[in-house]
Protein backbone atom coordinates (compact mmCIF):
# COMPACT_ATOMS: atom_id res chain seq x y z
CA UNK A 1 0.00 0.00 0.00
CA UNK A 2 1.49 3.11 -0.92
CA UNK A 3 -0.92 5.85 1.05
CA UNK A 4 -3.26 5.92 3.61
CA UNK A 5 -6.08 6.68 0.95
CA UNK A 6 -5.33 3.00 -0.14
CA UNK A 7 -5.22 1.83 3.51
CA UNK A 8 -8.80 3.41 4.36
CA UNK A 9 -10.21 1.63 1.17
CA UNK A 10 -8.41 -1.76 2.15
CA UNK A 11 -9.70 -1.60 5.67
CA UNK A 12 -13.28 -0.16 4.93
CA UNK A 13 -13.74 -3.29 2.84
CA UNK A 14 -13.84 -4.99 5.72
CA UNK A 15 -16.10 -3.41 7.03
CA UNK A 16 -18.68 -3.93 3.94
CA UNK A 17 -17.48 -7.56 4.11
CA UNK A 18 -18.90 -7.35 7.85
CA UNK A 19 -22.23 -6.47 6.79
CA UNK A 20 -21.64 -2.82 8.15
CA UNK A 21 -24.46 -0.70 6.88
CA UNK A 22 -22.91 2.67 9.11
CA UNK A 23 -19.31 3.20 8.81
CA UNK A 24 -16.94 6.08 9.90
CA UNK A 25 -13.61 7.17 8.82
CA UNK A 26 -11.81 9.86 11.20
CA UNK A 27 -8.33 10.92 10.26
CA UNK A 28 -7.19 13.49 13.09
CA UNK A 29 -3.69 15.25 12.51
CA UNK A 30 -2.27 17.28 15.50
CA UNK A 31 0.84 19.84 14.79
CA UNK A 32 1.36 20.25 18.46
CA UNK A 33 1.98 16.35 19.44
CA UNK A 34 3.26 15.48 15.67
CA UNK A 35 0.79 12.78 15.14
CA UNK A 36 -1.40 11.42 12.68
CA UNK A 37 -4.34 8.75 13.78
CA UNK A 38 -6.81 6.89 11.36
CA UNK A 39 -9.69 5.06 12.80
CA UNK A 40 -12.13 3.15 10.84
CA UNK A 41 -15.12 2.43 13.17
CA UNK A 42 -18.21 0.32 12.08
CA UNK A 43 -21.55 -1.36 13.08
CA UNK A 44 -20.81 -4.58 11.43
CA UNK A 45 -20.99 -7.84 12.92
CA UNK A 46 -17.98 -7.77 14.84
CA UNK A 47 -15.61 -10.29 15.78
CA UNK A 48 -15.53 -12.98 18.70
CA UNK A 49 -11.94 -13.02 20.91
CA UNK A 50 -10.45 -15.28 19.18
CA UNK A 51 -10.65 -14.23 15.68
CA UNK A 52 -10.05 -10.92 16.86
CA UNK A 53 -6.88 -12.31 18.36
CA UNK A 54 -5.86 -13.59 14.91
CA UNK A 55 -6.93 -10.29 13.13
CA UNK A 56 -3.66 -9.32 12.30
CA UNK A 57 -1.89 -12.58 11.78
CA UNK A 58 -1.51 -12.57 7.95
CA UNK A 59 -2.22 -16.15 7.80
CA UNK A 60 -5.32 -15.56 9.10
CA UNK A 61 -7.86 -14.93 7.26
CA UNK A 62 -11.64 -15.65 7.09
CA UNK A 63 -12.15 -15.87 3.35
CA UNK A 64 -12.44 -18.88 1.75
CA UNK A 65 -11.06 -17.55 -1.95
CA UNK A 66 -6.92 -17.72 -0.26
CA UNK A 67 -5.11 -18.62 2.52
CA UNK A 68 -3.52 -15.11 4.03
CA UNK A 69 -5.36 -11.93 4.76
CA UNK A 70 -2.85 -9.25 4.52
CA UNK A 71 -4.81 -5.96 5.53
CA UNK A 72 -4.71 -5.44 8.94
CA UNK A 73 -0.99 -6.75 8.90
CA UNK A 74 0.11 -4.59 6.60
CA UNK A 75 -1.94 -1.12 8.34
CA UNK A 76 -0.20 -2.28 11.44
CA UNK A 77 3.43 -2.60 10.23
CA UNK A 78 2.74 0.79 8.59
CA UNK A 79 1.83 2.10 11.76
CA UNK A 80 4.96 0.28 13.78
CA UNK A 81 7.47 1.27 11.22
CA UNK A 82 6.42 4.86 11.56
CA UNK A 83 6.81 5.03 15.40
CA UNK A 84 3.40 4.61 15.90
CA UNK A 85 0.56 2.12 17.45
CA UNK A 86 -2.25 0.32 16.18
CA UNK A 87 -4.76 -0.95 18.00
CA UNK A 88 -8.26 -3.53 16.81
CA UNK A 89 -11.61 -3.84 19.29
CA UNK A 90 -14.42 -5.61 18.26
CA UNK A 91 -17.86 -6.73 19.95
CA UNK A 92 -19.49 -9.51 18.24
CA UNK A 93 -22.93 -7.73 16.95
CA UNK A 94 -21.78 -4.41 18.06
CA UNK A 95 -19.11 -3.44 15.51
CA UNK A 96 -15.41 -2.96 15.23
CA UNK A 97 -12.85 -0.08 15.58
CA UNK A 98 -9.57 -0.12 13.75
CA UNK A 99 -7.17 2.67 14.88
CA UNK A 100 -3.14 3.15 13.52
CA UNK A 101 -1.42 6.38 14.87
CA UNK A 102 1.81 7.31 12.83
CA UNK A 103 4.51 9.98 14.21
CA UNK A 104 3.20 12.71 11.46
CA UNK A 105 7.21 13.74 10.38
CA UNK A 106 8.24 10.53 10.52
CA UNK A 107 10.08 9.10 7.26
CA UNK A 108 8.06 6.03 7.21
CA UNK A 109 4.63 8.02 7.73
CA UNK A 110 3.40 7.28 4.24
CA UNK A 111 1.22 10.38 2.32
CA UNK A 112 -2.70 10.78 2.41
CA UNK A 113 -3.03 9.99 -1.16
CA UNK A 114 -5.66 10.66 -3.25
CA UNK A 115 -8.52 10.28 -0.65
CA UNK A 116 -10.97 11.65 -2.41
CA UNK A 117 -10.92 9.13 -4.86
CA UNK A 118 -11.08 6.19 -1.65
CA UNK A 119 -14.09 8.08 -0.66
CA UNK A 120 -15.76 8.20 -3.96
CA UNK A 121 -15.12 4.42 -4.40
CA UNK A 122 -16.67 3.73 -1.32
CA UNK A 123 -19.78 5.53 -1.39
CA UNK A 124 -20.34 3.51 -4.86
CA UNK A 125 -21.48 0.48 -2.31
CA UNK A 126 -24.89 0.60 -2.75
CA UNK A 127 -25.17 -1.51 1.10
CA UNK A 128 -23.54 0.51 3.02
CA UNK A 129 -26.36 3.20 4.36
CA UNK A 130 -24.17 5.93 5.76
CA UNK A 131 -20.63 6.46 5.47
CA UNK A 132 -19.02 9.21 7.53
CA UNK A 133 -15.48 10.46 7.06
CA UNK A 134 -14.08 13.30 9.28
CA UNK A 135 -10.72 15.10 8.73
CA UNK A 136 -9.11 17.03 12.03
CA UNK A 137 -6.39 19.00 11.75
CA UNK A 138 -5.45 21.70 14.26
CA UNK A 139 -8.74 23.28 15.01
CA UNK A 140 -9.88 22.88 11.60
CA UNK A 141 -11.77 20.31 10.14
CA UNK A 142 -13.99 18.55 7.36
CA UNK A 143 -16.96 16.23 7.85
CA UNK A 144 -18.61 14.33 4.95
CA UNK A 145 -21.96 12.20 4.79
CA UNK A 146 -22.86 9.79 2.29
CA UNK A 147 -26.44 10.08 3.73
CA UNK A 148 -26.33 14.20 3.27
CA UNK A 149 -25.19 13.29 -0.48
CA UNK A 150 -27.50 10.65 -1.27
CA UNK A 151 -30.36 12.93 0.06
CA UNK A 152 -29.10 15.92 -2.30
CA UNK A 153 -29.01 13.35 -5.35
CA UNK A 154 -32.17 12.43 -4.47
CA UNK A 155 -32.46 8.84 -5.93
CA UNK A 156 -30.09 9.45 -8.89
CA UNK A 157 -26.83 7.38 -8.84
CA UNK A 158 -23.25 8.94 -8.10
CA UNK A 159 -21.87 6.94 -11.00
CA UNK A 160 -23.92 9.50 -13.16
CA UNK A 161 -22.10 11.72 -15.51
CA UNK A 162 -19.89 14.23 -13.47
CA UNK A 163 -20.71 13.70 -10.41
CA UNK A 164 -17.97 11.50 -9.77
CA UNK A 165 -15.41 14.19 -10.71
CA UNK A 166 -17.30 17.10 -9.19
CA UNK A 167 -17.07 15.11 -5.78
CA UNK A 168 -13.63 14.26 -5.50
CA UNK A 169 -12.33 17.58 -6.38
CA UNK A 170 -14.71 19.06 -3.70
CA UNK A 171 -13.39 16.97 -1.08
CA UNK A 172 -9.82 17.09 -2.34
CA UNK A 173 -10.42 21.26 -1.94
CA UNK A 174 -12.21 20.74 1.41
CA UNK A 175 -8.68 18.19 2.69
CA UNK A 176 -6.09 20.41 1.28
CA UNK A 177 -8.18 23.52 3.26
CA UNK A 178 -8.05 21.50 6.46
CA UNK A 179 -4.66 20.75 6.32
CA UNK A 180 -3.59 24.13 6.17
CA UNK A 181 -1.92 22.89 2.54
CA UNK B 1 -52.71 -6.33 11.86
CA UNK B 2 -50.99 -4.85 9.24
CA UNK B 3 -48.32 -2.35 10.31
CA UNK B 4 -46.32 0.38 8.71
CA UNK B 5 -43.26 -2.15 9.65
CA UNK B 6 -44.69 -4.74 6.78
CA UNK B 7 -45.57 -1.86 4.74
CA UNK B 8 -41.57 -0.81 4.95
CA UNK B 9 -40.95 -4.58 4.61
CA UNK B 10 -42.64 -4.43 1.51
CA UNK B 11 -41.49 -1.28 -0.12
CA UNK B 12 -38.05 -3.10 0.79
CA UNK B 13 -38.89 -5.82 -1.01
CA UNK B 14 -40.42 -4.28 -4.52
CA UNK B 15 -37.16 -2.24 -4.31
CA UNK B 16 -34.94 -5.16 -4.06
CA UNK B 17 -36.48 -6.98 -6.92
CA UNK B 18 -35.81 -3.90 -9.17
CA UNK B 19 -32.48 -3.86 -8.51
CA UNK B 20 -32.35 -7.77 -9.61
CA UNK B 21 -34.17 -7.09 -12.15
CA UNK B 22 -32.46 -4.37 -13.17
CA UNK B 23 -28.97 -6.22 -12.73
CA UNK B 24 -30.37 -9.40 -14.52
CA UNK B 25 -30.79 -7.60 -17.80
CA UNK B 26 -27.84 -5.81 -18.03
CA UNK B 27 -24.41 -6.30 -18.08
CA UNK B 28 -22.30 -6.83 -14.77
CA UNK B 29 -18.68 -5.26 -14.13
CA UNK B 30 -17.38 -6.49 -10.66
CA UNK B 31 -13.72 -5.19 -9.76
CA UNK B 32 -11.72 -7.13 -7.40
CA UNK B 33 -10.98 -4.76 -3.93
CA UNK B 34 -9.35 -6.88 -2.21
CA UNK B 35 -6.36 -6.12 -0.50
CA UNK B 36 -4.51 -7.34 -3.55
CA UNK B 37 -6.74 -5.72 -5.89
CA UNK B 38 -6.09 -2.76 -4.16
CA UNK B 39 -2.53 -3.06 -3.73
CA UNK B 40 -2.45 -3.76 -7.09
CA UNK B 41 -4.53 -0.51 -8.67
CA UNK B 42 -7.93 -1.45 -8.89
CA UNK B 43 -9.19 1.70 -7.51
CA UNK B 44 -8.06 3.89 -10.40
CA UNK B 45 -9.65 1.07 -12.40
CA UNK B 46 -12.43 0.98 -10.93
CA UNK B 47 -12.99 4.88 -11.56
CA UNK B 48 -11.35 4.81 -15.04
CA UNK B 49 -14.54 1.89 -15.74
CA UNK B 50 -17.29 5.36 -14.34
CA UNK B 51 -15.83 7.69 -16.32
CA UNK B 52 -15.69 5.65 -19.80
CA UNK B 53 -19.14 4.21 -19.39
CA UNK B 54 -20.27 7.74 -18.82
CA UNK B 55 -17.77 9.42 -22.00
CA UNK B 56 -19.38 6.22 -24.34
CA UNK B 57 -23.18 7.15 -22.72
CA UNK B 58 -23.22 3.27 -22.22
CA UNK B 59 -26.83 1.93 -20.10
CA UNK B 60 -27.95 -0.35 -18.00
CA UNK B 61 -24.35 -1.42 -16.84
CA UNK B 62 -23.51 -2.02 -13.22
CA UNK B 63 -20.38 -1.62 -11.57
CA UNK B 64 -19.96 -3.33 -8.26
CA UNK B 65 -16.85 -4.60 -6.09
CA UNK B 66 -16.10 -7.86 -4.86
CA UNK B 67 -13.72 -9.17 -2.64
CA UNK B 68 -10.33 -11.63 -3.39
CA UNK B 69 -11.00 -13.82 -5.93
CA UNK B 70 -8.33 -15.52 -4.87
CA UNK B 71 -5.81 -15.00 -8.01
CA UNK B 72 -4.32 -12.10 -6.31
CA UNK B 73 -0.94 -12.44 -8.49
CA UNK B 74 -3.05 -11.27 -11.55
CA UNK B 75 -5.35 -8.17 -10.05
CA UNK B 76 -6.48 -5.97 -10.68
CA UNK B 77 -9.03 -8.35 -12.13
CA UNK B 78 -12.31 -7.05 -13.51
CA UNK B 79 -15.17 -9.76 -14.47
CA UNK B 80 -17.60 -8.76 -16.47
CA UNK B 81 -20.87 -10.45 -16.74
CA UNK B 82 -22.81 -9.83 -19.89
CA UNK B 83 -26.29 -10.07 -20.63
CA UNK B 84 -26.80 -13.11 -21.66
CA UNK B 85 -24.85 -14.45 -17.99
CA UNK B 86 -21.25 -15.00 -20.01
CA UNK B 87 -18.55 -14.19 -17.77
CA UNK B 88 -15.21 -12.85 -19.03
CA UNK B 89 -12.61 -12.44 -16.12
CA UNK B 90 -9.94 -9.65 -17.32
CA UNK B 91 -6.44 -9.65 -15.46
CA UNK B 92 -3.79 -7.37 -15.01
CA UNK B 93 -6.08 -4.64 -15.95
CA UNK B 94 -4.68 -1.25 -16.37
CA UNK B 95 -6.46 2.37 -16.84
CA UNK B 96 -4.98 1.80 -20.51
CA UNK B 97 -6.49 -1.20 -21.20
CA UNK B 98 -9.63 0.12 -19.74
CA UNK B 99 -10.32 2.19 -23.08
CA UNK B 100 -9.97 -0.61 -25.03
CA UNK B 101 -11.89 -2.92 -22.53
CA UNK B 102 -15.43 -0.52 -23.01
CA UNK B 103 -14.60 0.40 -26.43
CA UNK B 104 -14.55 -3.35 -27.71
CA UNK B 105 -15.82 -5.37 -24.94
CA UNK B 106 -19.12 -3.48 -24.06
CA UNK B 107 -19.41 -1.36 -26.98
CA UNK B 108 -18.57 -3.39 -29.97
CA UNK B 109 -19.32 -6.91 -28.05
CA UNK B 110 -16.02 -8.41 -28.48
CA UNK B 111 -14.14 -9.94 -26.27
CA UNK B 112 -10.79 -9.02 -25.86
CA UNK B 113 -8.87 -12.79 -25.58
CA UNK B 114 -5.40 -11.82 -24.90
CA UNK B 115 -6.21 -9.90 -21.72
CA UNK B 116 -8.39 -13.02 -20.11
CA UNK B 117 -7.03 -14.74 -17.21
CA UNK B 118 -7.57 -17.67 -19.14
CA UNK B 119 -4.74 -16.52 -21.71
CA UNK B 120 -2.30 -15.12 -19.04
CA UNK B 121 -2.44 -17.23 -16.99
CA UNK B 122 -0.47 -20.82 -18.26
Amino acid sequence: MDDLSLFVLDIVQNSIAAQAADIGVVIREDSATDTLVLSVIDDGKGMDETTLRNAVDPFFTTKTTRKVGLGLPFLKMAAELADGSFRITSEPGIGTVVEASFHRSHVNTPPLGDMAESIYTICLHQDIKEFRYAHLCDGRHFRFSLGEIRTIMDGVPLTAPQIGAYLKSYITQHITTTRGE
Amino acid sequence: MKSLEDLKKLRDQSLKNMQMRYQVGGTRIQVGMGTCGIAAGARPVLNKFVEEINEHELKNIVITQVGCMGECAFEPIVEIVDQDGTSSIYCKVTERMVNEIVEEHLVNHKRLDRYLLSSVKR
